[in-house]
């Protein structure tokens, strides 16, 4: 009778178990999205994992080739396409880069392809919405063609940025836009730029640096830190010993 | 009887493997410098604590230092069974990576003092063993200084790839690039692992901190793994 009831009670936790597989399964496959990044082109990608970093979580889902798509809060802020860098395959073209004229030339004429993909991804399909271009450049190591666009308040860069980077070919490589639209409402701000170097200057006395001989502004951005909007100072130390480190400043704006 | 005789062959083959397979000998070398400032600790050791479990997967013996000197660096570098991946985490300066507190350095030339470890001194193929050397620290990377391209030097002297910074790094960037690069390297070679932590670090971080820590001087076979 004993026996009966310990078969009945592992029967009941077999099947309860299996209830809660098939649940989780039919959950993980359920989460299927259709993308449309590309040229002409609607890819069915699927979700992978979740990485979470600090408050947000970031979902990953993959498409057939492996490649990965980002999304926070149910929004596409970035793709990275999987591809295998061989020393092999890059000689060909690290030959066809080393011609300056040829690197050169491709970086402009992907120019106009990288706003396309920046209209895309903004929605807005005709204007680039105040993303400004801020920055292109050859990647050597793994040969991307990588155009920056960023948005600014008052003259200083904010951290919402759209990154877009080609293959030599001009097909998309990655994409990074994880802060679209975040400091949009505070467009009008102004920013006292001579308040600002009184506050560099007081942070960076003597008092507080006792073993530093010299400093100078690394990089400026306006950025959200704990839910303040600051602007965000990267300074450059130098030591005494000639050593250089680095120290950042917030400024709440 | 038989199936004894079977089990103890079967038994006999895993030990062989166990005690010849190669990849129970990997080793990193871990280097940071929790520095006490007159604005509180900075706080380095995420280098060595984030990356370690990734190194665990890979079957790596870790062992992390903080504020060691150049001396012990050196000394582990140049030992046959030293490290095959070796990290710091400090100071720099252009061709000069700083170990500790003393201002004890790794320098690719040119060293002035006893503190200062000249790689271009050291013997051919001392660090034969050594598959990586990441040299995080301001500057590291700059070629052109008096203390020369450090990271050159230690390929010349045998190590299979190197990696420094040409620009001035930012602490709480390196941990986490650190960690993503680890994390990737575990199924990918080192410039696909690049790749990764350059691309989450701009989804995590922003487009400056990414940016700066692309500003790579690369040496040596970045199509490596380190796992081999």
């Amino acid at each position: 009778m004993e026996k009966k009831r310990f078969l009945m009670l592992g029967f009941f936790v077999a099947l309860v178990g299996m209830g809660l597989f098939t649940v989780h399964a039919y959950n993980s496959t359920s989460k299927v999205k259709k993308i449309s990044l590309f040229d002409n082109e609607t890819r069915t990608i699927n979700y992978s994992r979740t990485e979470k970093y600090g408050q947000k979580k970031f979902e990953v889902y993959l498409d057939d080739e492996k490649g990965e798509y980002i999304f926070l809060n149910d929004k596409l802020t970035g793709f990275l396409k999987n591809v295998t860098i061989e020393e092999e395959k890059q000689e060909e073209v690290k030959k066809l880069m080393a011609n300056k004229t040829t690197r050169e030339g491709l970086l402009k004429s992907y120019n106009e392809k990288a706003q396309q993909v920046v209209k895309k991804v903004n929605d807005t399909n005709s204007t680039l919405n105040r993303y400004d271009k801020t920055n292109s450049y050859y990647q050597e190591g793994y040969d991307e063609f990588v155009y920056t666009f960023t948005k600014t308040i008052d003259g200083y860069p904010t951290n919402d940025s759209i990154t877009i980077s080609l293959d030599k070919d001009g097909n998309l490589s990655s994409l990074n836009a994880p802060r679209q639209g975040l400091f949009d409402k505070y467009d009008n701000i102004k920013i006292n730029k001579a308040e600002v170097t009184n506050f560099i200057e007081k942070n960076m006395s003597l008092d507080s640096y006792s073993d530093i001989s010299n400093y100078e502004v690394d990089f400026e951005i306006i950025n959200l830190v704990n839910d303040k909007l600051v602007l965000e100072i990267g300074i450059e130390l130098t030591h005494k010993t000639g050593a250089i480190s680095t120290t950042i400043l917030y400024y709440e704006i | 009887m038989k199936k004894s005789i079977l089990f103890s062959l079967f038994f006999g083959i895993f030990a062989f493997i166990g005690f010849t397979n190669p990849v129970s000998a990997r080793s990193a070398y871990i280097h940071y410098y929790n520095q006490p400032t007159d604005n509180g600790i900075v706080n380095r050791e995420p280098t060595y604590s984030a990356a370690l479990p990734h190194l665990k997967e890979m079957k790596f013996n870790v062992n992390g230092y903080d504020n060691a000197g150049a001396g012990n660096a050196i000394r582990q570098m140049k030992n046959v069974d030293g490290p095959n991946v070796f990290v710091v985490h400090n100071h720099g300066e252009p061709g000069r990576q700083i170990m500790g507190s003393d201002g004890s350095s790794l320098v690719g030339q040119n060293g002035e003092t006893i503190l200062y470890q000249s790689i271009n001194r050291v013997d051919p193929l001392s660090f034969r063993q050594l598959r990586l050397a990441i040299f995080y620290g301001c500057q590291t990377g700059v070629t052109t200084g008096k203390y020369g391209d450090l990271p050159g030097q230690v390929v010349s002297k045998g190590a299979t790839t190197s990696v420094a910074w040409t620009v001035n790094t930012y602490v709480h960037s390196v941990n986490e690039w650190n960690r993503l690069f680890f994390e990737k390297a575990k199924t990918d070679n080192i410039v696909e692992s690049f790749r990764h932590a350059d691309y989450w670090l701009e989804q995590i971080q922003g487009t400056t901190y990414s940016n700066i820590m692309k500003q790579r001087t690369e040496r040596g076979n970045i199509y490596a793994f380190i796992t081999l």
